[in-house]
């Protein structure tokens, strides 16, 4: 399992997985209706914080960001064709802030301790016929995928250009649905050497 | 539920997720577009009809927990409490219907006609009384403003069809439904 957690026994580290994920909760939503002006962008300072405050290296900030880069120079381009520049300003500020915040619980939160967390969450559902712990392995191996598969559109959109496809701009759907079945499929036989059937 | 169909309904809830951070347009007030029903759509064709509805409670499951999950990064507990919120609970049902008209083997008619009925037709049952409800709407004005989304969505239908079709050149594989060697080998000799 590909995990982005970075040690460095902050105490951002060291905080509750449940505290964690009611902050993330509750910022998200308040995100929502952040109100549409340039001084949203100051929201991106809140994540920033955290990752100067978990003690995480410049390195690691710069590698998310980086990640973050093509979506943003994606969303600026097609926020400013169809919306006004202070709501593509609010947009991106909202995402990057919220992203960021996420890459932080990420970068700081054992994937173990989130899948007891939500297994811990999902445990007054078991009379339903839940499996609690597979709810939780869900949503780790969720989390993973989606770092995995935006590597792969990056891959596939890069791989088509420089071989100057000119095809429909849909064209990377089919095998980034291909590389993300196989991932799925490697993944199932990692879990399989681990003992979970 | 083996380890392989876990592993499906976590990829196809990134994968959806994933089409959502390709960016959304809201165009007339309350609900964006998003490529993410592509996902919607995908997950019921390729997982079928009640893995692929586990895959979308994941997703929403994520973003209740407050990751970015939905297109334009949104999440957390907020989404539930937007004109949006319907739309979600149609998430759960299109796979269904998707993928009980599609059936074992993708044949494009079938894709086609399953993805109008279950990735519009369903999700707008689930979502325009309760975009209505908390637009201040009623349902007629609110279907009249949820027409500028059906070029869109009928743009997805044709390419859930020709992805699905070019998936299942590329890798018939992924359409076993139970997987197993023996049953494998057996789909390829016919």
């Amino acid at each position: 399992m590909l995990s982005l957690y970075y040690p460095t026994g902050s105490l951002i580290h060291r905080l509750p997985t449940w505290l964690k994920l009611l902050v993330l909760a509750v910022g998200s939503t308040a995100l929502i209706w952040l109100p549409n002006s340039y001084w949203a962008l100051l929201a991106v300072v809140v994540p920033l914080l955290g990752y100067f405050l978990a003690r995480l290296p410049v390195r690691v900030l710069g590698t998310d960001l980086f990640r973050l880069s093509w979506l943003i120079v994606f969303l600026l381009i097609t926020q400013l064709i169809f919306n006004e520049p202070v709501q593509a300003a609010t947009v991106i500020a909202r995402l990057t802030t919220i992203i960021l915040a996420a890459q932080l619980f990420t970068r700081t939160t054992k994937i173990q301790h989130l899948i007891t967390t939500v297994e811990q969450l999902a445990k007054p559902l078991r009379p339903l016929g839940v499996n609690p712990y597979k709810v939780a392995l869900a949503v780790a191996l969720m989390l993973s995928a989606l770092g995995q598969i935006v590597g792969f559109i990056g891959q596939v959109r890069d791989a088509q250009r420089a071989r100057g496809v000119r095809l429909a701009a849909w064209s990377w759907v089919v095998p980034v649905l291909v590389l993300s079945l196989k991932h799925a499929d490697d993944v199932a036989d990692a879990l399989v050497v681990r003992g979970l059937d | 539920m083996t380890a392989r169909d876990l592993a499906r309904i976590a990829v196809f809830a990134a994968l959806t997720a994933g089409l959502g951070l390709l960016g959304s347009f809201t165009v007339v007030g309350a609900v964006p577009i998003t490529l993410q029903t592509l996902g919607v759509m995908l997950a019921g064709v390729v997982l079928g009809p009640w893995r692929g509805s586990a895959s979308m409670a994941l997703l929403i499951l994520g973003v209740a927990l407050g990751l970015p999950l939905l297109a334009g990064g949104r999440g957390g507990l907020g989404v539930f409490v937007t004109p949006t919120a319907g739309y979600l609970i149609g998430w759960l049902v299109a796979p269904i219907i998707i993928g009980l008209i599609v059936g074992k083997r993708p044949v494009w008619w079938r894709v086609a006609l399953g993805s109008v009925i279950g990735g519009i037709l369903v999700i707008y049952l689930f979502g325009i009384p309760v975009q209505a409800w908390f637009t201040q709407l009623t349902i007629g004005e609110t279907i009249i403003t949820s027409l500028v989304f059906l070029p869109g969505d009928l743009v997805k239908v044709v390419i859930t069809t020709i992805v699905t079709m070019g998936l299942y050149r590329a890798y018939p594989k992924a359409f076993d439904k139970s997987p197993g060697t023996k049953r494998r080998r057996a789909n390829q000799n016919h």
